[in-house]
């Protein structure tokens, strides 16, 4: 076994019914926040003919008592890495799969947890228990998908190699994670299954759907030889700052940001170093939330630069309301310990002063005494016509 | 009275860098073949540790006044004391010239 896949189903719709559990048994979406589609539907919405992808205004038809809840897409994902940053404390290779997934690498982790159904409990603690995790473990990423899929909420279906091919031949091909067009033509076609898809040959296949239905194909067998891609880990110092009561100034929101840019600073891991990016989280009392990333075009080490900036991106912020808790971290941390600045930069002081003392010493010689170093013709085989010296000019 | 300070209006004037020095007959000596083996600066002799590069140039034969044709045999000499230099000997001339580079 050597790869784990932690599954929450209908992810943004589970988050919302952590805080909203009088709608779980009601018909409820969340619609996507690019647009009026429903991104996750409620098992009873399902059941009224209301499916992922389609238009809320013909959701609303087939079931006009349905729940519709605006997605927050800053909360999910505040989610997702905490889920991610539990997974990994698990089993340090992960990788985050479409929304609502997580894949872990198990190899090697079989002595660290006594038994396999403790190393189960443990990745399945990963994520809290009210989003309905679920767990499949397998020797290949897709099964170990289909396994989380065909798994009961808080528990673990483990596939072994042999069981795969069986296992997948009677699961959905919508489990292949194709575009909706493409589903929309198998089901045309009759292909309803795995085991139907995997019937037919290849080439036939790949001939209809292209390279992803030659992929879907091998899927389908079990074949899976895409390996895990643990996510990069990037260096990040956060911050975070609770308010009882909640904040109502933005004054006050900007006192607290520059507490937390400072507390932030004086932290180890920044000290004589430099930094490219600072993440600003903002949640309010009522549950919304703001995020905004700021990346700046050369890492900064002076903390006026960084105030600055962050200043500025507070000042202009539409705020959801009175604050609750700030989170400000900083990320990108280089190694620089300031910045190497050119000799004649076109900026500033020193620029002026080089300037006003050409044109002085021009004036004094008739002609400007400081020369520049050209290439005239750095091909040439003779050394004299390579280079020459022609006056200074600013 | 002061001079007039303007400068008078004119094109940059373009002074050329690594201008050979001439070397007397007895500041250089030759081997095998006529690649040098030794070169005499400042009164001191130093002897050529290796020849990284040999090339010749031959190059503006239509010239006929103050300047003439160009035909040269360079050296990049590899001296005892680790500097490079870069010597040729005037095939027109005869003589040997020296350049920094």
């Amino acid at each position: 076994m050597a790869v784990a896949c932690l599954l929450v189903p209908r992810f943004p719709l589970a988050c919302e019914l952590v805080e909203r559990p009088d709608l779980r048994e009601r018909p409820a979406v969340v619609t996507r926040p690019d647009g009026p589609l429903v991104w996750a539907a409620s098992p009873a919405a399902e059941r009224s003919g209301v499916v992922a992808g389609q238009r809320l205004r013909e959701a609303l038809v087939r079931c006009p008592l349905l729940a519709v809840i605006e997605a927050r897409p800053a909360r999910y994902q505040a989610v997702v890495e905490a889920i991610l940053d539990a997974l990994e404390r698990v089993a340090p290779a992960v990788e985050p799969g479409p929304q609502g997934t997580a894949y872990a690498d198990l190899r090697g982790l079989g002595g660290c947890y006594g038994s396999p159904e403790a190393l189960a409990a443990a990745l399945l603690g990963a994520a809290p228990r009210e989003l309905g995790p679920r767990l499949g473990i397998a020797p290949s990423k897709f099964a170990a998908l289909v396994a989380a899929h065909h798994a009961m909420p808080a528990e673990t279906c483990v596939l072994n190699e042999e069981a795969v091919a069986p296992f997948l031949v009677r699961q959905p091909v919508e489990l292949l994670q194709l575009p909706a067009e493409t589903l929309r033509r198998l089901r045309l076609l009759g292909i309803e299954t795995l085991g139907r898809l995997a019937a037919l040959p290849r080439s036939a296949v790949a001939a209809q759907l292209g390279a992803e239905g030659g992929r879907a194909w091998d899927l389908a067998r079990g074949e899976d030889r895409e390996p895990l891609r643990p996510r990069p880990w990037h260096e990040r110092v956060v911050e975070r700052l609770a308010f009882a009561p909640p904040l109502a100034s933005r004054e006050a929101v900007l006192v607290a940001a520059e507490q937390a840019l400072s507390r932030a600073l004086r932290q180890p891991a920044v000290r004589g170093r430099a930094v490219r990016q600072v993440t600003l989280r903002v949640a309010t009392e009522r549950g919304g939330r703001w995020e905004r990333t700021l990346t700046f075009r050369e890492a900064l080490c002076e903390r006026a630069r960084l105030w600055l900036v962050v200043k500025t991106a507070l000042a202009e912020a539409q705020l959801p309301g009175m604050v609750s808790e700030l989170e400000l971290e900083l990320s990108g941390l280089t190694a620089e310990r300031g910045r190497q600045a050119a000799l004649l930069s076109a900026h500033g002081r020193l620029q002026e002063q080089l300037e006003e003392s050409l044109r002085q010493l021009k004036a004094r010689y008739g002609h400007c005494p400081v020369g520049r170093v050209v290439e005239v013709e750095p091909w040439s085989r003779i050394p004299e016509r390579r280079l020459a010296l022609i006056d200074f000019d600013l | 009275m002061e001079p007039d300070p303007r400068t008078a209006a004119g094109a940059h004037r373009l002074r050329p860098l690594n201008e050979p020095v001439r070397l007397r007959r007895t500041e250089v000596e030759t081997g095998a073949g006529g690649a040098p083996r030794a070169v005499v600066l400042r009164g001191r002799r130093h002897t050529v540790a290796s020849v990284d590069e040999t090339w010749r140039v031959d190059d503006e034969w239509w010239r006929s006044t103050a300047g003439g044709p160009l035909s040269r045999q360079y050296f990049r000499l590899v001296l005892e004391d680790g500097r490079a230099v870069t010597v040729y000997r005037d095939l027109v001339e005869g003589g040997w010239w020296m350049q920094r580079y």
